[in-house]
């Protein structure tokens, strides 16, 4: 008997943490495909932080990379599932499928006008600085001197920071060249962040808030009914640093003020308008008491929370946009799906941090394994992938990846950036095929 | 039913007390023991992690014989009776001798045999009765130094003032990471409590390292960022900035030492200025240091394996020693002492008399602690004009753990008999004719006794095995007797009375303890007295004259290579990389290479370490396989980026190199490459005046990997 074959569906911290329990037991060989919709692996560590948070990343130098580089494991990016291959086939030519796709998708506000020309999901806002290639050519008009983000998680306060963050400080980071030559051009002056509930409330991390204090030239203003001293909040600590923070925010003054950022908690957008004769939104905001106010702006993004979307071929909750599973096992209308698995945002709803994965993924592989153990997972009856690669137009391989990582990190040496993005699709396609990464030639390699 | 037993961890000095849980005879959990009047429940995950040792199924149960030549590079074991193979054994070792001489049996003893208490005493007695081979083991590869600087200085081998963490002011650390490898030669729980507690008093840690290591934080100090292998260039400017500017006490030195002005005329020429060209730390900084040590109402110092490993180990160690005595913080409260322990043990490890070195058939050698120089094993055991024939290796792995791997099993190929005892079947097993299995340290009564003399917070303690031994597992004394027994030699096990903790209760008996006594104290447990810095000059000097020797004769041996080595190092490019070994705080060395549990990310292998900066000068990214090589070997291995490195300097970890380990299943798997492929052996490899192995500082050369699997 061969090794258990797998597919993980996704290359995100969700599928990587599910490789990786997957790779720690040695009680059943496995032999791992990765399959990626790019052809480059990380999801939302590459696309989802924000670039300004390098340290974060790193977590793909010292861990997941040598996930892809076990003998066992295949990593096959630019094939898509659902469009090269479907669910189906791949069902029948593996033991074990785990769908770590993420969320794909946006909450709506649910208003009028939110989908205006000019107000956008902060996903689509975020993959663009990214460079995410499906991003990449979506045009932002950041020439109006305001914008209105709604919302007030984490997301919210990256796309405040990067929008107000100075541009010299980002043109160090890895940030899209194309998004790094739109924020050089902007005319942005100030970032409204509503939150529907008070601040103390807030959805924002402690961590991400306190990160507002080191923005250069950014003054900061809050606008709450709820700012007050820590020690009369009788919150708990997390709630009593969050005020302390609002409150240094607020009384911190920021020399040669470039940009501001204010925070309007209790205030609820109703509608987004677009008048044709002037440029730009006005969103329409109510307060607590029922009194509303207009805010003009050139920009708005809508920050609040991603979803899941439906797989062809598998059951899905469409209340709370995600795949129904009993602890990682998909199960539908027609009871439990032998042999697929979940993992990751599409399996728990989108939250948590990147650590959170680790946990969820080693449910989800337990699963997997009792099953294998208790021989619940059928034997594949094809091996269609053969045929995939045989007939893919371009699988891009881990040598592949390899390719394009050294040739992004090459181009960032002269311009001190940890990297420079390639971001469209024929250009990593090219790096990606191209063996020799081109590298200086003083490393000139040799084959002794 | 459970059952909580009291016990203690034998992985590395501290040896943490630890609390066993037992139900139906099992092992169900293994932590740091709350209960411990020293160590308080600390403990680390190597301690922890043990419990995964002991329940690996890759481990040595029976004894084993190899049915396949050896130049098949697996093995082909079959389990054997105990009777048959001690008896095979006997038979064959006996032959060898009868054929080629008494000097035929090899042995070389590992680094755990310190913490087996009934190996540890009972061993010089057994291995003498397997005739005058050459013995090897692990003391030259890590600490050879230290041993025989103590022998010359004081007199006795066994003394290493340690620094007193509890009372000091200043600890100066020079290439110790106490944070990740919990301090060698020198058994003090969670160290870094202690070092936070130097600050809280209002003193300072100040690291040497090339690396910013964890030890160096906000509570303990800050690390001054030297070049690898200059410890010796930086210390000897310290001392010579105590004699020349700052001044020293004469009476207080005359009063406990000699030779003094043998130490001035050395030091005259290692000026700050001259330290600073080579160690990369200003004239400056070096002075400041200095008066920092001198001014400080409490000052101690410790050299540790980063510097013991490079090649001027025994001449820092000195330096250290001599630092230490002129600023009067020897046998000091908050200076360095060793503290006696619970038997004088320098009086057990005195110098003999004569000269120690002589004339080998690869040049002048001594023994330090009783071993040759580890990186001559191989040369030695290929000899023709002294021929050996067998190795019995108790708990050590020379095949993986030597310098010069390559070498180390072409040698091994060549021997007539290889027999290793051991918990698990090595890469060295893999080579054997016999595989003898070890009994584990929780299937071993102990005694926590040897290593009082490094101790601050002295303690005994007594530990019952915790589970019988599985399948057919001996403890080492045992296997060593029966070996013995079958070639018709004295042994332990002639006289049915015979005890084998016989020497430990001899030891203990200094103490007014005993065994039986131990038994009956909480945790099996006693505290001894607070140890007496004044002890240092009172027992611990065992030169004839009762005096330091501040500049003993043998050292102006090692004067050229220190003047040959400043050169070398003075005309070197700026972009010359320097390797150096890191340990990361999961192992030690090769122990727990089989757990499945720390192959995560980075250490699924045993990368390069590089800085950003180096790497990039050079066109080498995070992911790229690389090539190293060095004037003796070359490796390949993947690059991780490390900005704690100082620019020049890359790391590499011991104890990897698992891909002839075809027993161990997950070491295997996740072999990682030998870092002892890129250092030197034989004749030159080895400081000449103390057998310690050229291990860290290694010039390399990084270049990018054309193959990219």
């Amino acid at each position: 008997m061969g090794p258990l074959r797998i597919a993980v569906i996704g290359s995100g911290p969700a599928g990587l943490y599910a490789v990786q329990h997957l790779l720690d037991q040695t009680e059943i060989e496995v032999a791992i495909d990765i399959f990626e919709r790019l052809p480059t692996p990380w999801g939302l560590i590459r696309s989802g932080i924000a670039p300004d948070h390098h340290e974060k990343k790193k977590i793909t130098d010292r861990l997941f990379e040598f996930y892809l580089k076990r003998p066992n494991v295949r990593f096959l990016g630019n094939v898509e599932v659902g469009r090269d291959i479907s669910h189906e086939t791949l069902a029948r030519s593996y033991h074990a499928l785990i769908y770590a796709v993420g969320a794909d998708d946006d909450n709506a506000l649910g208003i009028a006008g939110e989908r205006l020309p000019g107000s956008w999901s902060a996903r689509q806002f975020v993959s663009w600085y990214n460079g995410h290639p499906d991003f990449r050519d979506l045009q932002f008009d950041l020439s109006g001197p305001r914008a209105v983000i709604v919302g007030t998680g984490n997301v919210a306060l990256d796309v405040a920071r990067i929008l107000t963050i100075p541009v010299e400080e980002l043109a160090r980071t890895d940030i899209a060249d194309h998004a790094l030559e739109a924020l050089r051009n902007s005319g942005l002056k100030e970032v409204v962040i509503l939150g529907r509930r008070g601040c103390q409330q807030a959805a924002f991390h402690n961590a991400e808030l306190e990160e507002l204090l080191d923005l250069d030239g950014v003054e900061v203003r809050v606008e709450a009914d709820d700012l007050i001293a820590p020690g009369q909040s009788g919150g708990d600590w997390i709630t009593r640093r969050k005020l302390a923070t609002l409150i240094r925010l607020q009384t911190r003054k920021a020399d040669r003020c470039r940009k501001r950022i204010i925070f309007k908690f209790h205030r609820r957008p109703v509608t987004v308008l677009r008048d044709e004769h002037t440029p730009g939104l006005d969103v329409a905001v109510e307060d607590g008491s029922g009194g509303s106010s207009i805010i003009h702006c050139g920009l708005v993004l809508r920050a609040v929370g991603y979803r899941g979307r439906p797989i062809d071929g598998l059951p899905f909750d469409p209340d709370r946009h995600l795949i129904p599973n009993s602890s990682g096992r998909v199960s539908g209308d027609r009871g439990t799906r032998n042999g697929i698995y979940v993992t990751g945002w599409i399996k728990r709803g989108p939250k948590g941090v990147l650590g959170s994965n680790k946990h969820c993924a080693s449910q989800t592989v337990q699963c997997l394994l009792a099953d294998a153990r208790e021989g619940r997972l059928s034997e594949p009856v094809y091996d269609e992938v053969a045929k995939l690669m045989a007939h893919h137009r371009q699988i891009v391989s881990y040598e592949g990846w390899r390719s394009i990582d050294t040739a992004e990190r090459v181009s960032g040496v002269g311009q001190g950036r940890p990297r420079v993005k390639q971001t469209r699709l024929d250009e990593l396609l090219a790096s990606a095929s191209s063996r020799a990464p081109k590298t200086p030639s003083s490393c000139e390699a040799t084959d002794a | 039913m459970r059952r909580k037993v009291h016990t203690f961890c034998r992985v590395c000095e501290p040896q943490c007390g630890m609390v066993a849980e037992v139900e139906d005879g099992k092992i169900v959990s293994f932590t740091g023991d709350k209960d411990h009047p020293v160590t308080k429940g600390y403990c680390c995950s190597k301690g922890i992690r043990f419990l995964d040792v002991h329940r690996d199924p890759d481990r040595l149960t029976y004894p084993l014989k190899r049915r396949n030549p050896r130049s098949e590079d697996r093995g082909d074991f079959v389990r054997i009776s105990w009777d048959d193979a001690v008896g095979e054994i006997g038979e064959k070792l006996n032959d060898i001798e009868r054929r080629h001489g008494e000097g035929a049996i090899a042995i070389y003893s590992g680094h755990p045999h310190v913490f087996n208490s009934t190996l540890w005493t009972n061993e010089p007695a057994l291995l003498a009765s397997f005739g005058n081979g050459p013995r090897f083991g692990a003391f030259t590869i890590d600490c050879g130094n230290k041993f025989a600087g103590s022998d010359a200085i004081y007199g006795a081998w066994g003394v290493q003032p340690i620094p007193d963490l509890m009372h000091t002011h200043y600890y100066l650390a020079v290439g110790t990471n106490p944070a990740v490898s919990h301090m060698a030669i020198m058994d003090i729980s969670d160290p870094m409590a202690k070092l936070r507690a130097i600050k809280n008093r209002g003193g300072k840690s100040v690291f040497i390292n090339p690396r910013l290591i964890e030890s160096a934080t906000p509570e303990t100090g800050e690390v001054v960022q030297i070049k690898p292998d200059t410890d010796f260039y930086f210390l000897a400017a310290v001392v010579h900035e105590i004699i020349f500017s700052i001044g020293f006490d004469r009476q207080f030195v005359a009063d406990h030492a000699k030779n003094i002005e043998g130490l001035i005329d050395f030091v005259k020429d290692w000026t700050p200025e001259r330290a600073s060209i080579v160690t990369g730390i200003s004239a400056a900084e070096i002075r400041t240091i200095a008066g920092e040590f001198c001014s400080a109402p409490s000052a101690a110092i410790q050299v540790s394996t980063g510097v013991n490993m490079g090649t001027q180990g025994l001449l820092a160690f000195w330096m250290a020693q001599m630092i230490s005595l002129l600023t009067g913080n020897l046998g000091r409260r908050g200076g360095n002492f060793a503290p006696m322990g619970i038997c004088p043990m320098s009086q057990f490890t005195k110098r003999d008399k004569g000269d120690p070195f002589f004339e080998s058939e690869f040049g002048p050698v001594r023994l330090t602690v009783g071993q040759y120089p580890a990186t001559l094993m191989a040369d030695m055991l290929r000899s023709e004009r002294n021929p050996i024939k067998a190795l019995l290796v108790v708990t050590g792995n020379p095949a993986q753990a030597v310098p010069g791997t390559d070498a180390m099993r072409a040698a091994l190929q060549g021997l007539e008999l290889i027999v290793t005892i051991d918990i698990y079947p090595s890469a060295t097993g893999e080579m054997a004719d016999y595989q003898l299995p070890a009994k584990d340290f929780l299937e071993r009564e102990d005694v926590k006794v040897v290593t009082t003399s490094t101790q601050l917070e002295p303690n005994v303690q007594y530990t019952p095995a915790i589970v019988p031994a599985a399948g057919e597992r001996r403890d080492d004394w045992w296997i060593l007797s029966r070996i013995l027994q079958a070639m018709e030699r004295p042994s332990m096990l002639d006289d049915p009375a015979a005890n084998p903790f016989a020497g430990l209760e001899a030891m203990l008996e200094y103490g007014g303890l005993s065994i039986e006594m131990l038994k009956q104290l909480p945790l099996q447990t006693a505290l001894l007295p607070e140890p007496e810095p004044g002890d240092q000059f009172r027992y611990n000097v065992q030169n004839d004259d009762g005096l330091i020797d501040c500049c003993p004769p043998m050292f102006s041996r090692a004067y050229p290579a220190a003047e040959e080595h400043w050169q070398r190092l003075s005309s070197e490019p700026d972009d010359q990389l320097k390797l150096i070994t890191r340990r990361t705080g999961l192992t030690v060395n090769g122990w727990m290479g089989n757990l499945a549990v720390h192959k995560k990310g980075v250490h699924m292998t045993n990368p390069l370490w590089m800085n950003p900066q180096d790497a990039e000068a050079r066109g080498l990214f995070p992911g790229n396989e690389v090539l190293i090589r060095s004037d003796h070997g070359e490796l390949r291995a993947d690059l991780v980026l490390d900005e704690t490195l100082r620019s020049g300097v890359v790391a590499m970890t011991h104890g990897w190199g698992h891909d002839k380990s075809h027993q161990l299943k997950t070491a295997k798997r996740f072999p990682g490459v030998n870092v002892n492929k890129l250092l030197p052996i034989g004749p030159g490899s080895f400081d000449p005046m103390s057998m310690q192995a050229h291990m860290t500082g290694i010039n390399v050369t990084v270049i990018a990997s054309r193959t990219m699997n």
